[in-house]
Order: structure tokens, then sequence, then C-alpha cells
């Protein structure tokens, strides 16, 4: 590459022009990108969400009651709380909590029935690993619906009654625990 | 060169995985099936292409001395465009790919083809380098997938023909598609190209 300016201030001014330029042009582009994504992406993420509440509760209307609780080093945060309503009357919660799996946050949604039984759950993003812990998107789940929602679930292992996914405890355990983390919220409700 | 000569040497005899061994993390990370294989494949050879050619057009303007922080940053908003709109448009492959997706930043083959290629050479040649090698890393990501989904999860194409794929194998080695696996497919398919080569050149 020719350098007519050699050193010195020339140089370094059109160094810092020419990244300038460069970086502010990508920010503008992304920037307009970002616009025309970024409510098709919550979109994306709100029909997630309301099918597997749809899945987990059926026939039930979904109220979102704008709740979320942080979470400390044994709670899972809860980042949406969902009041299931058929014909007016409350049938139950769907909590969405994002307890810490094998390979990061798991996402899921919990569904607590008003008579205090889990009415299942679902795992709507996760990082385990493929074949073992991402089981946990699977039928497996479903052994939670109609267990008590007392924050009470342990697995097999831990003396509980959940059977884990074969090879992938630590990703059962962090499920359970979201259970339980919902459980325990909705009963904290009354 | 021919369009045809450069594909060949993008595929195969200067494949840029199997023969310059560049980009392997990508290649052992998200092979666990063909359509992650596929959707990493066109995702990474799309940035390598737009970002060869606006690299390859901004070549006399970016100095010398600032290259790599500008190539970085013209690859790094390519990715970050292809990651919101799978985001948007595909978000069942945006989550199967997860953190591979923002990582084809530091995909060595896109950085190394900038630096290589696309600063030397006009626009033009530059996009068909990045096709021919985008191309080059899907065959082998492609290979990979296939080899790692049949024997590890006993299925050929799942989440392509219809959501299970074609269940083939009733007891998979589930090792084949944990990173163990990757290492093992890796080898057995290296060892078995630099087989076949070697007898093209005998001849």
């Amino acid at each position: 590459m020719s350098e007519k300016k050699n050193g010195g201030f020339g140089e370094i001014a059109n160094l810092i022009v020419v990244l300038g330029l460069i970086t502010l042009i990508c920010a503008l582009l992304l920037g307009a990108v970002n616009q025309v994504t970024a409510p098709k992406i919550a979109e994306n993420q709100k029909a997630t969400r309301d099918a597997a509440m749809a899945e987990i509760i059926p026939g039930a209307e979904f109220t979102d009651l704008e709740t979320t609780v942080a979470g400390d080093k044994t709670t899972p945060a809860i980042t949406g709380v969902y009041e299931a309503t058929v014909g007016g009357e409350t049938v139950g919660y769907c909590v969405e909590v994002t307890p810490s799996g094998f390979g990061g946050t798991l996402t899921m949604i919990v569904g607590i029935n008003a008579d205090g039984t889990v009415a299942g759950a679902k795992v709507n993003s996760h990082g385990e690993t493929p074949g073992l812990g991402a089981k946990s998107q699977s039928d497996w789940i479903n052994q939670y619906a109609g267990m008590p929602a007392d924050g009470s679930l342990a697995v097999t292992k831990d003396g509980g009654t959940v059977t884990p996914i074969t090879g992938a405890t630590i990703t059962s355990r962090a499920v359970t625990l979201g259970v339980n983390t919902a459980a325990n919220y909705v009963a904290s409700l009354g | 060169m021919s369009f045809m000569q450069d594909l060949k040497s993008g595929v195969l005899t200067d494949n840029p995985v199997f023969m310059q061994t560049i980009g392997l993390c990508p290649t052992l990370a998200t092979t666990t099936s063909l359509s992650n294989a596929i959707g990493m494949g066109v995702a990474a050879t799309v940035v390598l292409v737009a970002s060869n050619i606006v690299i390859s057009a901004l070549r006399k303007f970016i100095p010398d001395k600032v290259r790599i922080a500008a190539f970085i940053t013209i690859i790094a908003a390519f990715v970050t465009i292809i990651d919101l709109s799978l985001q948007a448009f595909i978000p069942s492959l945006a989550a199967s790919l997860g953190l591979f997706l923002p990582l084809i930043v530091v995909n060595c083959i896109i950085l190394g083809r900038a630096e290589a290629y696309a600063s030397k050479n006009k626009v033009l040649p530059s996009a068909i380098d990045g096709i021919v090698m985008g191309l080059g890393f899907t065959f082998a990501l492609v290979l990979m997938g296939f080899v790692r989904e049949l024997l590890g999860a006993g299925t050929i194409g799942a989440g392509i023909i219809g959501e299970k794929g074609i269940q083939l194998i009733s007891q998979p080695a589930v090792m084949m598609i944990l990173p163990a696996g990757g290492f093992l497919a890796m080898g057995f398919i290296f060892a078995a190209l630099q087989k076949i080569m070697a007898g093209k050149e005998d001849k």
C-alpha cells in the first residue's frame, strides 16, 4: 500500500478519520437493521411463549401480570407471570423462569393449576448438550404434569420422585428447580 | 482461472477446512446435525461474500496500519445483520445455532480471506473467492453434519425432512454428537479425503 503521508500528525488523523467513518457507517447500518428486526424478534418470542402456555393450560386466556422477580444464588429469576382465566375465573398461572442448566440459562414456562398441582412445563430455549440435556425439550418433561406444586419436587437421585434424564442430572435438577420456584411464587400469591 | 476451476479449488484441493485446516472451531461445534451444518455454512458464506466485496472495494481507502481493525468492524457488522435477520425470520435456526452465530465474527476463514485475498484483489474476483471458499466450508460442514447426525442421532435431515427426519438407526451412538464425536468424525473424514487426494495425484 502506498503511503503519501509518512508518520506525524497527518497519518494519525487519516487513520482516525478512516476508522471513524467505517465505524459510523456500520453503526448506522446496524441501527437500521435493528429497527426492522426488533419488533419481529419480540413478536417471535411472544409467539413461542403463547404457544407454550396454550399447550400447558389449554383453552385459557392469559393476562400478563407484568411481574418479575430477581433471582439469587439458590432461586432462579422469574421473568414473567401470566394469569390463566377461563370465563373470568382463575384456573392457574403460567410462570416464566430461567434456571441455570449445564450450558447456561434455560428459559422455561411452568404452568401451576389453581388446585395446587403442576399443569405442565416447557423449555423454550436452552444451551444444553444435544442428545442429553436437550432432551428436556422432549416428552420427558410431561412427567411434571400432575405433581404437587408445593416446591418440594426433587429428582430421584436427591430422594424425590422426578425421573432425571439419563446422563443429564444437572439439566434435570435445573428444570425441577424451575418448577419449584414457579410453584413457590404462585403459592405466595395466595 | 475459470469459475469451475475456482470452485474445484475451493471445495476440494484448497478446501478451507480439510486442506487449509482453518475454521475448525465452528466445524466441530455446529455440525451436530445436517440442518445446523447447512444453516451455519450458508450464514458464514453470506458473511464471507459480503465482507469480501466491501473490503475489496475499500482496499485502497483503508490504511495498512489499521486494516485488521477495519476488517473486523466490517465483518462484525455483517454478522450482526445476519444474526438479527435469522432471529427475526428463521427463529428456529437461530435458536439451534445459538452462540455460534455471533461467533462467525472470529471465524478465521473470513478474516483470513479478507487479509489474504480481498485486500489485494478487485471486487469481482473477491466475490467469487468468497463464494467458492464459502461453498468449501459449507461442503465440509455438511459432510461432518451428515456423518455425525446419522451415527449420533440415527437420523438423516432432522428439521429439514419433517420434524424428526428419517430414522435409520434405532440405537445411535450419542457420543458422535458430543464434542468427542466431532473430533472423531473430523479425523476419519480428514484421513479419507487425504487418501482420495493422494490417490489422484499418483495417476
